[in-house]
């Protein structure tokens, strides 16, 4: 059995995997202990399947945070490999990456065996980032979920501006008060986001197929705004967040 | 662990030489006008020689070293950057116009070694428009410093591969009246044999440091990037002294006999790095860390070597040192003759004006030096302070990835720290040498 | 009235095309005003401007441009990499500034194109030796067009481009003058239009519908309050939503009588003064215009042009509209401002993007005019 830890800014994720086959998952919020999140993440992952340390062939660790647990393993795999790994795992046929979370967003470009020819972060900005897309939600004041899903209900092209974050949370606001509907408004949202991920991607390169993995993979409304803005396909598998811990737990 | 052959360094023996040197130029800059001297500020792409050919008392100091050197001292930099943006200049504007027009506001002007004395306001501002912006640069601080006179070049004409007789008798038509304007300014009178001095100097200053550059190519190189930032302020603004020819041969015998002996630049060579561009002077230590940690070096660069240079080509499109002309060949002629020669001197291919003024051959250029220095991998700096230098520089991405050179690129400001995340930088590194395969250096 | 300019602006591409099927002619599209368009008409080729769509989804353009240059370029450089301009047979560029530099030479490496001319039009417009070098690039460039087109351009043919461009101009020079009265018969938002669709129409079309709008125009009167009398100064302003809202969208009255910057005045404020060499003579129209701030220097030559349009236009306000990034007129702003304050004319500063977050705008330009009613009161 492979353990994969993915210690991100918001939330610590674990993955235990066994010749192939997606043993146990869970996620604990990261708080400002990354230690003792990994610690309680392992401990309720073994326990989900009745299974103890002494079981794990392997303890590897990405994200952000992989430098804080030395003790429990220094077998460290850098984010844009395990992010590789662990969606060639879900798709083998993945060759563009991309993994938006709550701070940061990134795009690989890979080959079939998961070797990086190219990646793109998002510089400085929160507009291509899981937070954004929270703090539109509470500006609108409805939850992210239902965010996601009304987006989907828009056929309209509400533009939002296209460069700065910060705009376009005041723009919501003046959206809202000149009377768009919350539909056309949160599919503005997205469509701001995805553009900015789109961009991204474009700077490492894109190819068939393309891969969404992260928190941010499971809103809908992101996931179809980014299939227009690339005009192309999205492959999100279930599960996207624990993608990068899945990878790492595999990693050579 | 890695079985690799360590490195036999040393420091540079040029370089306190160097520092003194450089020391000296801020210091006559600033009391030049206690004798009678001329102050004279401007681009650095400067012609030198004709400058200088108005006495041994002009000094000329040129903007972007300067504004470099102020965006090494964060504290001092944010200063002048305050100031400017308390006045309504744009916060992306040039990062070194900033450090520049934030001085005069502030009224203070920094020394290598961090001494401040009060800024010294130039006579003149004579400088080549280089970008969009450098004319409009000195026509505010013009105004800023209460009126100074300001003369523009335009070089901005078909040269290198495109250049022309016309582009030849546009710059020295322009070349022409600015001497008449200096006589008028000053009261002095254009010295042709200083001119004939001053110009032997620079060109054999250009050949003596393509020759240095040249031997970066050894491996191990026996100098890295930040050095060579260091001695390039030379190239910038004093080309046609004396003392920096006498210093570029040396530099250039240092470097041939450290790569004799097989003395490198850093411990451990593993990985060759391209780069263009200044860098994020503020946080240079990015560099060290690629190397200490990773035996990763920048050996060659676009910028350092081209910049206020000259090079040739040769006819397997090579980049080799210039050869200055005799100087009996460059005195002959007429005033006019001699400017002409001059001036088509520094519009060769290969010179400092290419990635404004004809960039898809710079980017040529650029990958055809990444072959020649034996890069396996480029930095890119996407100079937030600089849409001059960023001209182009994603495609350059694009045309060395094309011939098989891995590319990081990272976002900061050659004149702004507060555009630059140094961590999320150093994780870009990381993140990009495990990539591409380079692991880190055992501790042993 | 304005109805034929409206839909000229709103179906560039459509007239392009027509254009093509009807004349057998070829297209060449131009990134900046200081192109000569009078020796494209010499040679029968329709000159466009190129101009992006104020999409917001332009990131297609990330691989090629670096991020922190101007909306304009890379929205143009969109449209191309998108497909929208399919049917230009060329693109042309005059040296200006290095974001439409970019934007040319992106086009020119990724989208497959017949024939690509880069003018090395000169930045020192007030340096001594502009004439004779421009006139020398301008020979190049003719030489070029001939080598394409297979056939000369002549003296005649010169005339001829001359001509059309003479009279576009001298046209819209004569609306304009409708705009300095009382209650203007011209509102901005036309005035765009009918620069917009001269820069990328057919002038000969064009310069028809200006002579019949023009003599309707002493009797024309727009059932509108003119309100607060504005200027707009920027560098490329094609932004019609903008200009709409101003008109008619705010919650106090405002007209936009005149503007500075190169979809309006800058583009058509001088003519071609004809002499024996014609090549001479377009280069000097080009070369002493009211310049782009990327070439104003070292003396200022725009601010006095802004100071008299000010006067003669009787303006009240002005709107300093910053294309983001765009570095040449960051650096008149501050002085700028300064002189107009000096001036006692009243300014607000906004920064425009590829999209234009209306609401924010709108608010805060009806701040704007209520301040400056208050004052007037």
């Amino acid at each position: 059995m492979k353990l994969g830890i993915d210690i991100g800014a918001e939330n610590t994720k674990v993955a235990i995997v066994k010749n192939g086959d997606v043993l146990s998952l869970v996620s604990v919020g990261t708080g400002s202990e990354q230690y003792a999140a990994v610690e309680k993440g392992i401990k309720q992952a073994l326990e989900k399947i009745d299974k103890s340390k002494k079981d794990i062939k392997q303890i590897k660790v990405t994200g952000v945070g992989k430098k804080a647990i030395p003790d429990i393993t220094k077998e460290e795999v850098n984010e844009i490999s395990a992010a590789a790994k662990g969606a060639l795992f879900f798709f083998p046929s993945s060759r563009v990456v991309i993994d938006v979370g709550a701070e940061e967003a990134r795009a690989a470009r890979i080959d079939s065996e998961g070797k990086i020819k190219d990646f793109a972060v998002n510089e400085k900005c929160a507009a291509g980032a899981g937070s954004f897309v929270e703090a539109m939600a509470k500006a609108l004041e409805i939850p992210v979920e239902e965010l996601s899903k009304i987006a989907l209900e828009s056929k309209k092209k509400t533009p939002m501006n296209a460069q700065c974050a910060i705009f376009a949370e005041s723009e919501v606001v003046s959206l809202i008060h000149a009377g768009f509907t919350k539909a056309d408004i949160s599919k503005a949202i997205h469509d701001a986001v995805a553009d900015r991920i789109a961009g991204m991607a474009r700077r490492a390169g894109i190819e068939k197929d393309v891969v969404v993995i992260g928190g941010v993979a499971k809103n809908i409304g992101f996931i179809d705004a980014l299939k227009r803005a690339l005009n192309m396909d999205i492959l999100v598998c279930a599960n996207p967040e624990y993608v990068g811990a899945i990878g790492a737990a595999i990693s050579e | 662990m890695e079985e690799l052959q360590r490195i036999t360094v040393e420091p540079l023996k040029t370089w306190k030489k160097a520092k003194e040197l450089r020391q000296k130029i801020y210091e006559n800059y600033v009391k030049t006008k206690e004798t009678g001297g001329l102050r004279i500020a401007g681009m650095t792409i400067h012609p030198a020689a004709l400058i200088q050919a108005f006495g041994r008392d002009v000094v000329f100091l040129g903007s972007e070293p300067y504004c470099a050197g102020v965006a090494n001292w964060t504290e001092f930099a944010i200063q002048c950057q305050e100031a400017c943006e308390k006045r309504g200049v744009a916060r992306d504007l040039c990062g070194y116009m900033k450090n520049y027009w934030g001085g005069i506001l502030i009224d203070k002007f920094m020394f290598p070694n961090h001494k401040i004395v009060p800024w010294p306001k130039p006579d003149l501002f004579f400088n080549d428009h280089f970008c969009c912006s450098h004319g409009k640069w000195y026509q505010y601080a013009a105004e800023l410093e209460g009126g100074v006179p300001h003369f523009g070049i335009d070089i901005s004409y078909r040269q290198g591969r495109n250049l022309t007789e016309d582009s030849i008798d546009y710059v020295v038509t322009q070349a022409t009246d600015g001497i008449e304007w200096i006589e008028k300014h000053t009261g002095r009178k254009f010295d042709d044999e200083l001119f004939i001095e001053y110009a032997m100097n620079e060109f054999n200053t250009n050949a003596f440091w393509a020759q240095a550059y040249l031997l970066n190519q050894a491996v191990p190189a026996p100098m890295e990037e930040k050095s060579f930032y260091s001695y390039f302020f030379f190239n910038m603004t004093s080309p046609q002294l004396k003392e920096v020819t006498d210093l570029f041969r040396e530099l250039r015998d240092e470097l041939q006999d450290r790569v004799n002996r097989g003395i490198g630049a850093i411990g451990m060579e593993k990985l060759r790095i391209l780069t263009d561009g200044p860098p994020t002077w503020a946080m240079l230590n990015i560099l060290r860390f690629a190397e200490r940690e990773y035996g990763a070096v920048i050996v060659a660069s676009f910028y350092t070597s081209h910049w206020g240079a000259s090079w040739d080509m040769d006819e397997s499109g090579n980049f080799v040192a210039p050869k200055p002309p005799k100087k009996e060949d460059f005195a002959s002629g007429s005033r006019e003759d001699r400017l002409r020669k001059y001036f088509r001197w520094k519009s060769r291919r290969s010179s400092s004006a290419a990635p404004f003024i004809d960039n898809p051959d710079k980017l040529d250029m650029t990958v055809k030096m990444a072959k020649q220095w034996k890069c396996g991998a480029a930095f890119l700096h996407l100079n937030r302070g600089c849409e001059g230098v960023s001209l182009g520089i994603m495609e350059n991405k694009y045309l060395l990835q094309r011939a098989g050179i891995p590319v990081l690129t990272y976002e900061g400001n050659m004149g702004d720290a507060r555009d630059f995340d140094v961590s999320g930088t150093i994780t870009k590194i990381r993140l990009f040498f495990e990539n591409i395969g380079l692991k880190k250096l055992s501790k042993n | 009235m304005t109805e034929k300019f409206q839909q000229w602006a709103d179906n560039r591409h459509d007239y392009a095309r027509e254009w093509k099927k009807k004349n057998g002619g070829k297209v060449v599209g131009y990134f900046c005003t200081y192109m000569p368009e009078e020796i494209l008409y010499a040679a029968d080729l329709l000159p466009v401007r190129i101009f992006g769509s104020h999409e917001p989804d332009i990131s297609i353009v990330e691989p090629h441009i670096f991020g922190m240059y101007c909306p304009v370029c890379r929205g143009c450089l969109a449209e191309g990499l998108k497909g929208r301009y399919e049917y230009l047979n060329g693109i042309v560029l005059a040296q200006s500034c290095m974001h439409m530099r970019q934007a040319f030479w992106s086009w020119e490496m990724h989208i497959p194109i017949e024939y690509s001319h880069y003018m090395w039009m000169p930045h020192g417009i007030q340096v001594k030796g502009r004439y004779e070098y421009f006139r020398s690039e301008l020979v190049l460039f003719k030489e070029s067009l001939e080598k394409w087109i297979g056939k000369k351009i002549s003296d005649d043919d010169l005339d001829r481009g001359i001509d059309i461009c003479n009279t576009n101009c001298r046209l819209l020079r004569q609306i304009y003058e409708f705009r300095k009265q009382d209650n203007p018969p011209v509102t901005g938002e036309e005035a765009m239009e009918a620069v917009l669709s001269s820069q990328t129409c057919d002038k000969k079309e064009h310069n028809k519908v200006l002579k019949g709008f023009l003599k309707k125009l002493p009797n024309r009167k727009l059932d509108r309050d003119q309100g607060t009398r504005l200027m707009i100064i920027g560098s490329e302003d094609d932004d019609r939503e903008f200009t709409k809202m101003i008109e008619q969208g705010l919650s106090l009255p405002a007209t936009l009588v005149i503007e500075e910057h190169c979809v309006g005045t800058r583009y058509f404020w001088n003519d071609v003064v004809p002499e024996k060499d014609r090549l001479m003579a377009i280069g000097r129209r080009y070369l002493d215009r009211i310049p782009c701030p990327s070439k104003d220097w070292p003396e200022r030559l725009r601010f006095p042009h802004i100071l008299n349009l000010i006067k003669e236009y009787k303006v009240e306000g002005v709107i300093l509209m910053q294309q983001k990034f765009c570095d040449p007129h960051e650096t008149d702003i501050p002085p700028l401002t300064k002189l107009l304050k000096e001036n006692g004319i009243p300014t607000y500063f906004v920064e425009l993007d590829t999209t234009v977050a209306l609401g924010q705008f709108r608010t805060r330009l009806e701040a704007f005019l209520e301040t400056l009613t208050m004052e007037l009161l």
